[in-house]
């Protein structure tokens, strides 16, 4: 009979305790998730939550979320994220458990390089991380791949390439789609494309030491020599002759 | 008989749960630009412990994952470290995932 109680006591009390449950919260924080090789521009703070749901302690209700997916999810239609905070929080009932993850953080474009970019192909094809981080981005990002069996060859050594084109600073993009609105000719398309465009306008630009508005002057003026539908390269060209 | 069946089930139940938690890091060597990034992989491994304490199997820990993730490359960028912990009555596991990116600095071997 003793027995009998002191079971029953100890199945109530362990109920008890999972019935009250417990949460576990935990923190980290990061100053980037990805290497910092030039300036950023950074956007708003931003931060999120998800939770994942867990029957009888460990059994998945639906997809969990993984910190990685998470923070990919947040990180998406930008170069990356500073000023990252992590929280995990796991709170555990008899039941039902579940664990979020809270991400804090501050999105970023790409600026200026820190230094004169120098790349060199990948011997396996893979492209060298480009002044706007989009090789870094464009990997395919396997879900569970298998890991490798092997290491993998040692990539040959490659003859250094050319060097990479910097991006054009920030004001050069907003300046070069207000020259090209006014000459009623559409932003190209390709990204490679416009930053070119945006680069050689910058460098006129610095060269013969203008201003926005001599810019807009100068396609005013140049626009009247040349061909319709000229680029505007030919066209600030034109009106620099005078 | 069915008493100790349902205290041991309730017990076994009471105790099963799991706890996670997470790190970020850009790279684990400095890294400056013209870095090339090879396919983004990930790998999980556990750690079992018999109540509670004793190991069942070689402990892996993150450097070692880091160590074989970085093989063919000269280092990881990107990384996010998980950690869950799942506490049985008989049993716990500590698993580990990294996800990371290797990549090979330019003009340079790998190691």
């Amino acid at each position: 009979m003793h027995s009998k109680n002191a079971l029953q006591l100890g199945l109530l009390l362990t109920l008890a305790a999972g019935l009250v449950g417990f949460r576990n919260v935990s923190m980290s924080s990061s100053a980037s998730d990805t290497p910092l090789v030039r300036t950023v521009e950074s956007k708003t703070r931003t931060n999120a939550t998800k939770c994942s749901f867990y029957a009888l302690g460990w059994i998945p209700t639906s997809e969990p979320t993984t910190l990685d997916g998470f923070l990919r999810e947040m990180a998406a239609g930008t170069d990356g994220m500073t000023d990252i905070t992590v929280e995990s929080s796991s709170t555990n009932l008899l039941l039902v458990s579940w664990q979020c993850w809270r991400i804090a953080g501050t999105p970023f474009s790409w600026g200026r390089p820190l230094v004169a970019p120098v790349a060199a192909p990948a011997a396996d094809g893979s492209a060298p991380v480009t002044p706007d981080g989009a090789a870094a981005d464009a990997a395919p990002v396997a879900a569970n791949p298998a890991p490798p069996e092997e290491p993998a060859a040692a990539p040959a050594p490659v003859p250094v390439a050319a060097q990479i084109l910097p991006p054009p600073p920030p004001q050069a993009a907003p300046l070069t789609e207000r020259l090209l609105k006014q000459i009623g000719v559409k932003k190209p398309e390709s990204e490679d494309a416009f930053r070119q465009l945006c680069t050689e306008v910058w460098n006129l630009r610095q060269q013969n030491k203008l201003n926005d508005r001599d810019m807009v002057q100068l396609t005013r003026s140049g626009q009247g020599k040349v061909a319709p539908g000229s680029d505007l390269m030919t066209i600030l060209k034109a009106g620099l002759d005078d | 008989m069915r008493l100790i069946l349902v205290g041991l089930i309730m017990t076994s139940l009471g105790c099963a749960t799991r706890v996670g938690s997470g790190s970020i890091s850009a790279s684990n060597i400095p890294l400056s630009e013209g870095y090339v990034p090879k396919t983004r992989i990930s790998q999980r491994e556990c750690n079992w412990r018999f109540l509670g304490m004793v190991p069942l199997g070689a402990e892996v820990g993150v450097s070692d994952l880091q160590e074989r993730m970085s093989r063919g490359a000269n280092g990881l960028a990107n990384i996010v470290v998980e950690n869950e912990n799942f506490f049985g009555i008989l049993v716990n596991a500590h698993c580990i995932r990294v996800t990371a990116t290797p990549v090979t600095t330019g003009g340079s071997d790998a190691q």
